[in-house]
């Protein structure tokens, strides 16, 4: 079901025929185009300044008060060391979706740049590029996003090494593939008749062409790094105390699940809704950019 | 050689490749640690002695290839090196755990492929029901859904606040697993008749795949409504309908072995995730398979563990996207010509 | 499933033949009669109508081609007659009855018993219109396996049979065959043998030459003519190629931006047509070789879009003939002629 917008017709805006028809019979939808800028804003708003929505610190030890149920004074209550859940949740989520962002970026620059090279360059760059996404693809993801993560360390840090090798062959493949199909295409052939650079030729001419798709798929991979790095964080290797997380934090509550069921699952409301943000903003980009939602 | 055999070779030819690929990928991750291994494996307090004996032990004093050398003819022959926290072989280890691991990761696959495709066929027989959008919905929270989180909701609601499914483990405490034949517990129980401790075992196992099942299930299915809307555009469905089939002969025997290519596909690509999901599900759920073996390994800096789990879970990745690809052949004639 | 009106509630299959017989002792022999048949399509959200008021019959044992051009809506007016409508077309007004029995208002079981054993489907461009995945022998019999309830086992004698009266050599081998393996002239002869394969009484032929070579296409015709007479069938062909027409059809229904436009036996429409649009399409007809793909470019203007003969209040050639008058803009103009001979033109053509 597609909706239509009617511009209003002026000389500068030709409405299509079938748009006229349409917009003569009275049936006419207009869609809000606006919805997921300002879902990208606040978040964004979040992350800069968490003080906007977390009142308590995130740091702030009060044994006393621990494990209270979720309240006026702490919306999400209290974990084992008396801090506010809610807090640690704000400040958390800035780790999750910061670093998620840095993540797919990094892999979407690295891969593009390499598919670039595999795609544009001579034989035995596009080979080697190939192979080496090739090795790291063979590996299920998740296991060596944890081999990675294990053998240099725990460490917000770490994990993110651990996720981009993971992430950037997945993005020089589409690139490569992107480039080998658009390279047929007579305004390249154009391109490279007058000797453009092969550089040029990727950043002038074919990057516009694969922008929208682009920015589709990284902002839906953002969505799938937050899981990936959550759950990373759950089993230890992410964030280091005291560093809120929303997968450590998840993974502490777990020794409190029975006396404190809010600790462990209230958070995770969190991660769903970064998620499910960042998906449904990708999904919009996609239609965008001329794909179907995944 | 006909086509058939020759894409078979090539294919297998290829796994082997990338298995020896792996191997050495793994070997090379586990000589990428800041730490020094000998001295991780001879404890924080050994004198400095006692760290040169255990690296000699260890065959960690020789030049890198060697080093290399003795671990792909040991992994070849199946000696996957030892715990440096139990000082034991790591290959039984995990020949003990694989089982629980498997039987969690067939069911919540056969359960999700069965599910999805068929959830993915109905969304593209009946579009545009009231359901439908019901569906595509919870299709993104299924997606979103932290596997980790979803699986202690269930633990909490299910089994600690409603007492319908227990928290954790393949059995109940009391019960003596069944004799082993294949190590799933659900098919040993009922090859050997043991009606309680089948149902016992099949308890268990309801809620760990529940939640695998969930973020898998919105995927599959996706991609299966997707192929299956493809397909019924295509013009021998119009074809068979005007010789007047039924819309299940129709679906079935005409649409569904058109469709498949990319859903398999897809599953092949999710089993790799669905070994990631397993190990968070397992530290949820105490299940005991390599996934709980794997965390205790990250807790205690145990790498050769570490290692080892990784290794295994690669192959089986492998193996089964080789599965997937000898797959299509026997789907789509095209593909075979001989 | 579009089109899919309301119809009599599930019950014992409608007997067909029991009932056509009822109706047809009161009605005239028509093997299919079409009466003000609107099929519109859904574009861009809004749903626009592509073929327009249509009304014919195709008469029992004749030969009837539907003629025009690529968007005339011939190949929609004949997937109507099966409700065979793709997800984003249904029929928006108008009867079809098949000897008698309302085909839009039939159940889903009787129309499931109209396709196939009532009428035979011969689709455009076999090579895509046959399922890869299956077997030719397993596609061709299936008429029979649904209708007869036999087992493909059973039926591959009779599969195996019909194939060679088809002209295909080597029939047993082809029975094992894939799709891909086939050429194109030996798969529209497979199609054929599907279509005919339960004995219709009515057979829809969707362009049958335009996906093959030259020579094949006359092989075809001559195929086709031999299955009509050998078994009695009347044919509905749509075709956008003369030659075909000359060859085969007794009669001629002349489709244009989905009015009709002109109908009449086929030796009097090529030697006497009286619409402008039917005269045009004949001065581009010498004979056998030629191409019809411009044979409107002598004429003047351009063809509509589909928005447009949704919106078009009079007679949408108006644009391209040569003798259009004021009045061509108001309104559509009603039939002229007779039974046998008529066209809907305010400014015809010149008897001869």
């Amino acid at each position: 079901m597609t909706a239509i917008l009617i511009q209003p017709a002026s000389p500068e805006q030709p409405v299509s025929p079938v748009q006229a028809v349409a917009a003569r019979r009275g049936r006419v939808r207009t869609v809000a185009r606006w919805w997921p800028a300002v879902l990208v804003g606040i978040w964004a708003l979040l992350i800069v300044f968490p003080q906007v929505l977390a009142r308590q610190n995130p740091y702030a030890l009060n044994p006393v008060h621990a494990l209270l149920a979720p309240g006026a004074a702490h919306w999400f209550g209290t974990d084992e060391a008396g801090r506010d859940v809610f807090a640690r949740c704000v400040y958390g989520i800035r780790y999750s979706v910061g670093i998620s962002i840095a993540i797919v970026v990094l892999a979407a620059v690295v891969g593009a740049a390499l598919g670039g090279l595999a795609g544009l360059g001579n034989k035995l760059a596009d080979n080697l590029v190939m192979r080496t996404t090739d090795v790291f693809l063979a590996f299920p993801y998740m296991i060596l996003a944890i081999a990675i993560a294990a053998a240099e360390g725990p460490g917000l840090v770490t994990v993110l090494i651990a996720l981009t090798a993971v992430w950037w062959p997945s993005y020089a493949r589409l690139v490569r593939g992107q480039i080998l199909s658009l390279r047929e295409l007579p305004f390249v052939e154009g391109a490279r008749a007058v000797n453009t650079p092969r550089w040029q030729i990727f950043s002038r001419h074919m990057l516009p062409h694969l922008a929208p798709q682009l920015y589709a798929r990284v902002a839906i991979d953002i969505g799938y790094a937050i899981l990936a790095l959550t759950g990373l964080s759950f089993l230890g290797l992410g964030a280091q105390p005291p560093t809120p997380e929303l997968g450590s934090i998840i993974a502490d509550a777990r020794n409190y699940t029975l006396q404190a069921w809010w600790y462990a699952t209230l958070p995770g409301a969190f991660i769903l809704v970064a998620v499910v943000s960042a998906i449904v903003i990708g999904n919009r980009l996609e239609r965008a950019a001329g794909g179907s939602p995944v | 050689m006909t086509f058939t055999a020759q894409y078979v070779a090539r294919r297998l030819g290829a796994a082997v490749l990338v298995l020896l690929v792996v191997i050495s990928g793994t070997f090379l991750l586990s000589h990428a640690i800041p730490a020094d291994p000998a001295r991780a494996a001879a404890g924080l307090h050994a004198g400095a002695a006692q760290v040169r004996a255990v690296a000699h032990q260890l065959g960690l004093d020789q030049s890198l290839w060697s080093q290399f050398g003795t671990y792909m003819g040991n992994v070849l022959r199946g000696n996957l090196g030892i715990s440096y926290v139990s000082r034991t072989s790591i290959a039984p280890q995990l020949t003990a755990a694989v089982p629980a691991t498997l039987e969690l990761v067939v069911y919540s696959f056969l359960v999700c492929a069965i599910f999805g495709v068929i959830a993915g066929m109905a969304e593209a027989w009946w579009p545009r029901k009231v359901g439908t959008h019901l569906v595509r919905g919870t299709s993104i929270l299924g997606t979103a859904l932290p596997v980790f989180w979803f699986a202690i909701i269930l633990q909490l609601v299910f089994a600690a606040r409603l007492g319908w499914f227990p928290i954790e483990s393949r059995l109940s405490s009391d019960t003596i697993p069944p004799p082993h034949i294949t190590g799933f517990y659900t098919l040993d129980a009922l090859l050997s008749g043991r009606w309680s401790t089948f149902g016992d075992a099949a308890v268990h196992l309801v809620l760990p795949v529940l939640s695998l099942v969930a973020w898998m299930f919105a995927l599959t299915s996706r991609v299966a409504e997707k192929s299956f809307a493809t397909e019924l555009t295509r013009p021998y469905v119009q074809t068979a309908k005007a010789r007047g089939v039924t819309s299940g002969r129709l679906l079935w025997r005409h649409v569904l072995r058109n469709a498949l290519n990319p859903i398999i596909t897809m599953l092949g690509l999710q089993f790799g995730w669905l070994l990631g999901g397993t190990i968070l599900v397992e530290v949820v759920f105490s299940w005991g398979g390599i996934g709980s073996v794997m965390y205790t390994a990250l807790q205690n800096f145990d790498y050769p563990v570490i290692e080892a789990v990784t290794l295994v879970s690669t192959i089986a990745f492998v193996v089964v996207n080789l599965g997937v690809d000898l797959l299509y052949p026997v789907i789509d004639p095209r593909i075979r010509r001989s | 499933m579009s089109g899919a009106t309301a119809g009599p509630p599930p019950g014992p299959p409608v007997q067909l033949e029991q009932a056509a017989a009822a109706a047809g002792d009161a009605a005239p022999a028509a093997e299919c009669e079409v009466r003000g048949l609107t099929i519109a399509y859904r574009t861009e959200g809004i749903w626009l109508r592509a073929v327009r008021e249509v009304s014919f019959e195709v008469r029992s044992g004749e030969t009837l081609a539907i003629v025009g051009e690529t968007g005339s809506g011939k190949s929609s007016a004949a997937q109507a007659i099966m409700r065979l409508l793709p997800a984003a077309g249904r029929i928006e007004s108008g009867t079809v009855r098949m000897r008698g029995i309302d085909v839009l208002t039939l159940s889903d079981r009787g129309l499931r018993e109209v396709r196939g054993k009532l009428v035979g489907y011969v689709p455009q461009q076999p090579s895509a219109a046959f399922n890869p995945v299956m077997t030719i022998g397993r596609q061709v019999a299936e008429a029979l396996i649904v209708h007869e309830g036999v087992r493909y086992r059973d039926a591959v004698a009779t599969v195996t049979q019909t194939l060679a009266q088809m002209g295909l050599e080597d029939a047993d081998r082809l029975v094992h065959s894939y799709p891909h393996q086939l050429s194109g002239g030996m798969l529209q002869r497979a199609m054929i043998a599907s279509a005919i394969i339960a004995r219709p009484r009515l057979l829809l032929t969707d362009e049958p030459t335009s996906a093959l070579d030259v020579s094949v296409q006359r092989q075809i015709l001559d195929l086709l003519k031999r299955v009509r007479d050998d078994h009695g069938l009347t044919i509905m062909l749509i075709t956008h190629d003369l030659r075909a027409v000359t060859q085969i059809a007794d009669r001629v229904l002349v489709l244009y931006a989905g009015r009709k436009v002109e109908i009449g036996p086929t030796a009097q429409l090529l030697s006497a047509p009286r619409h402008p649009y039917t005269r045009g399409l004949l001065t581009s007809y010498p004979g056998a070789g030629l191409q019809h793909k411009s044979r409107l470019a002598a004429l003047p203007g351009a063809p509509l879009g589909p928005a447009e003969v949704d919106a078009e209040q009079g007679c949408p050639f108006r644009t391209r003939c040569p003798r259009v008058q004021p009045v061509c803009a108001e309104h559509f103009p009603a039939a002229s002629g007779d039974a046998e001979h008529a066209w809907h033109c305010h400014n015809p053509e010149p008897a001869k």
